[in-house]
């Protein structure tokens, strides 16, 4: 499984949809609220063993910003 | 892990904290001033009673307030617990290694009278804010 498929395994848990694809993001997705992207940045710390910064949470708003934050992050 | 956190408060976002306040202020509890923090985009309110918890009232100041976007998702709830620490920086730093996010912070916060807080979550525990027991020392 590559980086992308596992965070949209990660994604899909958290949100609880299956729904979510390459082009998810907070504004087409409804169940991607404050409290659930805390728990998407929670569970990708555990997977990939990595520290996300405050800024870095922050600006992980879409599919493609979320693998950006983490592949620079291994 | 040995107690280094003291409890402090509970955090509610509300829309309006004039309309939360009342109900409170009926049971007995006592209202601080109320103050805006533009660092963290929110007006606060503290609710005190001897015997019981601390509350914070917090309403959003404008659209980019996290409390806006926890009213969004759960409407008018308590979302976080307020814990105090000697050593804040400290303890972000024990609460990074138990796997807690930090989401904002250390940044000194007007209605705490310039102590330093800062925001951590962790998916088995939520959401919780630490305050530092003195103001940061201003030179």
């Amino acid at each position: 499984m590559n980086l992308e498929e596992k965070i949209l395994g990660i994604m899909r848990e958290v949100f609880d949809t299956t729904d979510v694809n390459e082009q998810t993001s907070q504004r087409n997705c409804e169940n991607w609220d404050s409290l659930r992207h805390l728990s998407l940045a929670s569970e990708l710390e555990e997977a990939f063993d990595i520290e996300l910064e405050p800024e870095e949470i922050g600006q992980m708003t879409d599919f493609s910003r979320v693998v950006e934050t983490v592949r620079a992050k291994q | 892990m040995d107690n280094f956190l003291s409890f402090h408060h509970i955090g509610i976002a509300c829309r309006q904290i004039a309309r939360t306040q009342a109900f409170y202020e009926a049971m007995g509890y006592d209202a601080s001033p109320v103050v805006d923090d533009p660092i963290q985009h929110v007006r606060v309110c503290f609710l005190t009673k001897a015997g019981e918890p601390c509350v914070e009232l917090l309403e959003p100041l404008d659209g980019e307030s996290p409390v806006a976007r926890i009213l969004a998702t759960v409407g008018v709830s308590p979302y976080h617990m307020c814990y105090k620490v000697d050593d804040i920086a400290a303890a972000v730093a024990r609460l990074r290694e138990q796997r807690f996010l930090l989401v904002s912070g250390p940044v000194p916060a007007c209605a705490m009278g310039q102590r330093r807080v800062a925001f951590l979550f962790n998916k088995n525990v939520g959401l919780i804010e630490l305050v530092e027991s003195s103001p940061v020392a201003i030179e």
